[in-house]
């Protein structure tokens, strides 16, 4: 059994006795004053190095992708150059993820 | 002394904020991407640069650009629509769509700019006198040189750069070939309105193109774009632009030095007056909206 920590995706996801039962979304809230970002070319498919920019920690690298459905599918490889994207204030990920 | 002493303490204290910045490469990323750590929303106002004054109404900046009324207008900046009105079902060309806004080239930064003005006279050599006697020739404001400096910083610069290029080649250029029974086959270069500085300095002045110079440095970065990125869907269905062509790479840093003539028809040499120029009349606000230097 493995054990993730609280700033993984899968901190809240059950697991079996051989692998993880079905992905449980860890929630991000979501404010209106959220700073907007275009991603430019020096983060463009690096969500980690954003994350670790800006929240001190590469491993909230999928964090952008959860507070931001419509836009990013897929974590990294829809995290391109010149999509505009909501920032999760980080005091906010402190309170919903509990690190 | 005090007021080196606060200049010098000033100067070093932005120094030191610069030095933290360059020194630590997560700062400077957040710094470049204009955010600040945690993503906190800033609270703070921000000043914002503006090149115009408070009202907005004027731009003092250094621009070469086409006459608002002159016939090429369509020509250089609205082809691309032209030709998707026409359903011709082509990709449009808009190279120079950056520049459509201004009709031309505003210089980002301030250019340096060396003007003269020369009155000439004739020496009459007079036999057997110390002194001769000058009989007054003609006056004329000679070619100048315009230096700029054009930085790149991003795509849309790219884009603006590559249309800079391209304007001024163009505009060195006669109109020569194509259609048979095109109206604008055999005019010359166009003439162009150099602006800048306020009314008084460079206010719609009228000149030519004589020289352009680009400088395409190897020791700069170079900042691929394209001019086609822009989807035309929205204004004819039909049209795809296949957005992986048209690639140009642009340097991050260049020098723009252009070679100015100011050139006045004979009509408008006709209705030069002396007093209205000295009174400060002349400078591009009349009906015909030439300014003369």
């Amino acid at each position: 059994m493995a054990t993730y920590s609280n700033t993984s995706p899968y901190f809240g996801t059950t697991q079996n006795n051989i692998s993880l039962d079905l992905l449980q979304p860890r929630t991000i809230t979501a404010e209106n004053d959220d700073v907007s970002y275009t991603i430019d070319r020096i983060y463009a498919y690096r969500p980690d190095l954003l994350a670790y920019d800006l929240y001190g920690t590469p491993r909230l690298w999928w964090v952008f992708a959860q507070r931001n459905p419509n836009v990013i599918e897929d974590p990294i490889y829809d995290f391109s150059t010149g999509k505009t994207i909501q920032l999760p204030k980080l005091s906010n990920l402190r309170n919903d993820l509990g690190f | 002394m005090g007021l080196f002493d606060t200049a010098g303490k000033i100067i070093g204290t932005v120094g030191a904020v610069g030095n933290v910045i360059s020194s630590n490469p997560t700062l400077s990323r957040l710094f470049g991407a204009g955010l600040s750590k945690g993503a906190e929303a800033n609270d703070k106002l921000r000043a914002s640069a503006r090149f115009s004054t408070r009202n907005g109404q004027t731009d003092y900046r250094v621009r070469v650009v086409l006459p608002p009324k002159s016939d090429l207008w369509n020509v250089f900046f609205q082809v691309y629509k032209d030709t998707i009105d026409s359903g011709e079902g082509r990709a449009a060309n808009n190279i120079l769509e950056p520049l459509g806004n201004a009709g031309g080239v505003v210089f980002p930064l301030t250019p340096s700019i060396i003007i003269q003005h020369s009155a000439n006279y004739t020496p009459l050599n007079m036999p057997h006198s110390n002194y001769p006697h000058y009989a007054y020739g003609h006056s004329e404001v000679p070619s100048f040189t315009v230096t700029g400096e054009f930085p790149v910083q991003n795509q849309e610069d790219a884009r603006y750069w590559v249309a800079m290029l391209h304007f001024f080649r163009s505009v060195t250029k006669m109109f020569f070939g194509g259609e048979e029974n095109d109206p604008l086959k055999g005019n010359p270069p166009p003439i162009l309105h150099l602006s800048g500085y306020g009314d008084y300095v460079f206010n719609n002045i009228p000149v030519v193109v004589t020289n352009f110079n680009v400088d395409l440095r190897p020791d700069v970065d170079y900042i691929c774009t394209s001019q086609s990125s822009r989807s035309r869907s929205d204004i004819n269905p039909n049209i795809v632009l296949n957005t992986d062509q048209n690639k140009t790479w642009a340097p991050t840093l260049s020098t723009v030095t252009l070679q100015l003539q100011p050139i006045y028809s004979r009509d408008s040499v006709k209705k030069f007056s002396m007093k209205d120029f000295v009174n400060g009349r002349l400078i591009g606000k009349d009906e015909r909206g030439i300014g003369y230097i």
